[in-house]
């Protein structure tokens, strides 16, 4: 029987194949109590605490920031000291590496065998090793780095992404207008009597999930020369939590009340300020996103459209303006600047600037029950 | 208003979320009229008075502390469970 306990990395949501080690809270060597917290790792959507299942002493694995595979040995837990085993060197023969690592290496001329990593070699790995290129050789920009922080699992998602977008897409915009102002009274009512915290960004993913039923080119994917439509209308909706950009999804948005889309979104972001993680479901599966930024300041925004979508919508805040009512007196109403950007390979002009009337007209003209 | 001590660390707590001096919050303030308190600031304020009250609020009784009154009554509840 082994004297030693070998702890492995841990999966944490169910598509994940490697982690990365955020810390260690048992530095090396050192004595654990049953139940203590040893190690944090995090995947692209959550992290989680590394408990030891027993009294004794620790011996790392592997090191902080370090990416592990799921199941492999992150550590080892023995009743002495002596115990312990030596770190394992995983290094094989050969070098491990994912494929897109592979690629992304053989782009940038970097010999995976110089890297000396321990484990599987990823894309991160490649970054980094491109990073430190670029720091060694001489620059002709005469500022100096003060810094250099690392992307958390999650922002690099978010930089694969938007670099996706920008090589596959051919994004075109339209930017308008929609008056909001019966349609923020509505929705203050209905937070105070539907008990939901209903706002405009869940409005306008109701909206825009509705409008979606008769445009359906917006939702849908380019697959060579085929437009594949989506089956659902699953919206994504950005939030930008702790420093991290997460796309929340409302699945079947289209079938959902105002105020039920407000439950659904509020929960989700309440899971993420809590560190909870959220679900494969919550984060799954988009086909068409929203994208919200409320800043004073910020009249339009111009957002990038995720890959295997066709559009994305975003507003800015609501600003004040005057306008003459019926009468002819002048009045002052809150409107909304409205964006959307989409792929100009399938999607033509027209048929997205109807799309965007269609939404300022419903907004404009929301009344709560509808 | 005489405050009272669940309701003098509501503004505490509610003037380093919103931003602004505490006794300029009023026993009318609510959610969507009082100025920075929106949906997001809402969701902030709740989590801070979790850690200052040190109880967890569910999610209904989040989406009905809307006002500066029913917070203070619901942590006065808290505070008065917890003699």
């Amino acid at each position: 029987m082994s004297a030693y306990v070998t702890l492995q990395v841990p999966q944490i949501n169910a598509n994940d194949v490697e982690v990365r080690i955020v810390e260690w809270r048992v530095d090396d060597g050192h004595k654990v109590a049953q139940g203590e917290v040893i190690a944090v790792v995090e995947s692209s959507k959550a992290s989680t605490d590394v408990e030891a299942p027993s009294a004794g002493f620790i011996r790392h694995n592997a090191a902080a920031g370090e990416d592990a595979k799921v199941g492999a040995a992150l550590a080892f837990l023995a009743q002495t000291v002596e115990a312990l085993p030596r770190r394992q060197a995983a290094i094989a023969d050969s070098v491990k590496a994912t494929a897109k690592a592979r690629e992304l290496a053989q782009a940038h001329h970097i010999d995976l065998a110089t890297l000396n990593k321990t484990g599987i070699v990823t894309e991160s790995d490649i970054y980094q090793a491109i990073a430190q290129r670029q720091a060694a050789a001489p620059s002709a920009n005469a500022a100096v780095t003060a810094a250099r922080v690392p992307l958390s699992a999650i922002q690099i998602s978010v930089r694969r992404a938007v670099e996706q977008s920008s090589r596959e897409m051919a994004p075109a915009y339209l930017l308008g207008a929609a008056d909001v102002t019966d349609a923020l009274q509505q929705l203050e009512a209905m937070t105070e009597q539907d008990g939901a915290l209903v706002t405009l960004t869940d409005l306008l993913i109701h909206v825009v999930a509705r409008a979606l039923l008769e445009f359906p080119r917006l939702n849908a994917r380019l697959v060579g020369d085929q437009i594949e439509q989506y089956g659902s209308i699953n919206i994504g909706v950005t939030a930008e939590v702790g420093g991290d950009l997460y796309a929340i999804v409302i699945a079947d948005a289209d079938k959902l009340t105002v105020a039920q889309i407000a439950e659904k979104r509020t929960g989700y972001v309440m899971q993420l300020f809590r560190r909870q993680g959220l679900s494969n479901e919550a984060l799954r599966g988009g086909t068409f996103t929203v994208t919200v930024l409320q800043q004073p300041a910020v009249l339009h925004q111009v957002p990038i459209v995720f890959p295997e979508q066709a559009a994305i919508f975003g507003i800015g805040a609501v600003q004040e303006a005057l306008s003459r009512d019926a009468a002819g007196q002048i009045v002052t109403r809150k409107t909304l600047g409205l964006t959307i950007s989409y792929d100009h390979r399938f999607v033509n002009g027209n048929y997205a600037a109807t799309f965007l009337q269609a939404v300022a007209t419903t907004l404009a003209g929301f009344r709560a029950g509808h | 208003v005489q405050d009272n001590e669940t309701s003098l660390r509501l503004r505490h707590v509610m003037g380093a979320v919103f931003k602004c001096a505490p006794d300029t919050i009023t026993p009318q303030a609510q959610l969507h009229k009082f100025p920075r308190w929106d949906s997001l600031a809402h969701i902030q304020l709740v989590l801070a008075l979790e850690t200052e009250f040190g109880t967890r609020i569910r999610d209904a009784d989040m989406v009905r502390l809307i006002t500066f009154e029913k917070l203070t009554a619901h942590f006065s509840n808290v505070a008065e469970s917890k003699r």
